[in-house]
């Protein structure tokens, strides 16, 4: 029974000492971008074929305890840009520039597959720039339209 | 006995089960756009021309030039129509006798998507020659023809028209 109690206790303290090593190599990730929302003015077809968003986004990422394993970061829009009555914008037409470029790279926005802003291996502190573009067209409804877009960063 | 496996895997699950959690960390991102209404319009020529000919042979003279093209571009709200229009500022004039033909001597015929087919100018108010009730670039030829009369006094006629694309 002794014996028992003492295998029982050595295994916790066997456990708790792992899993601390664990804990002070324990990943930390963080995001930040801003500003959290963006705008497209209205503009001429025929003289702004791509329409540049108002501002700029900034994304801060870091990550720690992230040595021998890569990162990426992703962007998935939750739709099409909408307006009131129903009118919509294919969100495929917004498209981004990002720098520094690596680890950040261009793309464009897609409601089901998540598109990849940037990626690289280890750990990350670092601040980037993206621009966002939105596709001028005469065949959109006059209105006013919005969208939410999700951004993931993940260590894999 | 029980409690004490229970108690272990309960240990083992606190320590470890933060060091499995997935790593990710999201954030959202609000996008707005404002498309307004608005329309332009282009037409291929400032100018054209009739050439009288014999009102025995032919009663319609056609424009010596090729087809108008005229392209029409409109962003509209839902539900909103827009129209082409066409006015005639004044009857056909000869500045050097004074003498005039009546403008709506003058048809015209129009092919294209949202084109009415034809019609004759008037200088009373804007006549309608297309419509569309939805965005896009809207292509069309116009010509224009004279009326060809005996009554027509000789000269060189001249007079202007508008095309106005509104959302009335």
């Amino acid at each position: 029974m002794r014996n028992k109690k003492l295998i029982f206790i050595l295994l916790i303290i066997l456990f708790s000492s792992l899993s601390l090593s664990h804990q002070f190599s324990r990943r930390e990730i963080s995001l930040r971008i801003s500003p959290l929302s963006i705008n497209f003015p209205p503009a001429n077809p025929d003289l702004v074929p791509l329409i540049p968003a108002e501002s700029q986004i900034i994304v801060e990422m870091f990550i720690s305890g992230n040595e021998g394993r890569s990162w990426q970061l992703t962007v998935l829009a939750d739709g099409d840009l909408r307006a009131h009555k129903g009118e919509k914008i294919p969100i495929e037409n917004i498209s981004w520039t990002g720098s520094p470029s690596p680890p950040f790279v261009n793309g464009s926005l897609n409601k089901r597959k998540p598109q990849l802003v940037a990626s690289g291996q280890g750990n990350i502190n670092l601040n980037g720039q993206l621009n966002f573009f939105l596709r001028n067209s005469w065949n959109y409804r006059a209105g006013e339209y919005s969208q939410t877009v999700i951004f993931t960063l993940s260590s894999l | 006995m029980k409690n004490k496996i229970s108690l272990l895997i309960l240990i083992f699950a606190l320590f470890t089960i933060p060091f499995y959690l997935n790593s990710d960390e999201i954030q959202e991102l609000t996008i707005n756009a404002t498309v307004e209404s608005r329309c332009k319009i282009e037409v291929s020529t400032h100018l054209i021309t009739f050439t009288r000919v014999n009102p025995d042979v032919e009663r319609l003279i056609p424009q010596n030039e090729e087809p108008i093209e005229i392209t029409v571009k409109v962003i509209t709200r839902p539900h909103e129509k827009i129209y082409l229009r066409v006015q005639a500022t004044e009857d056909l004039i000869d500045p050097k006798t004074g003498q005039k033909i009546d403008i709506s001597n003058i048809k015209w015929k129009a092919k294209g998507k949202g084109f009415k087919r034809n019609g004759h100018l008037t200088k009373l108010m804007p006549i309608v020659i297309g419509s569309w009730n939805k965005s896009g670039i809207w292509n069309g030829t116009l010509i224009f023809y004279l009326e060809n009369k005996l009554t027509y006094a000789p000269g060189t006629y001249s007079t202007v028209v508008t095309f106005t694309v509104s959302d009335f």
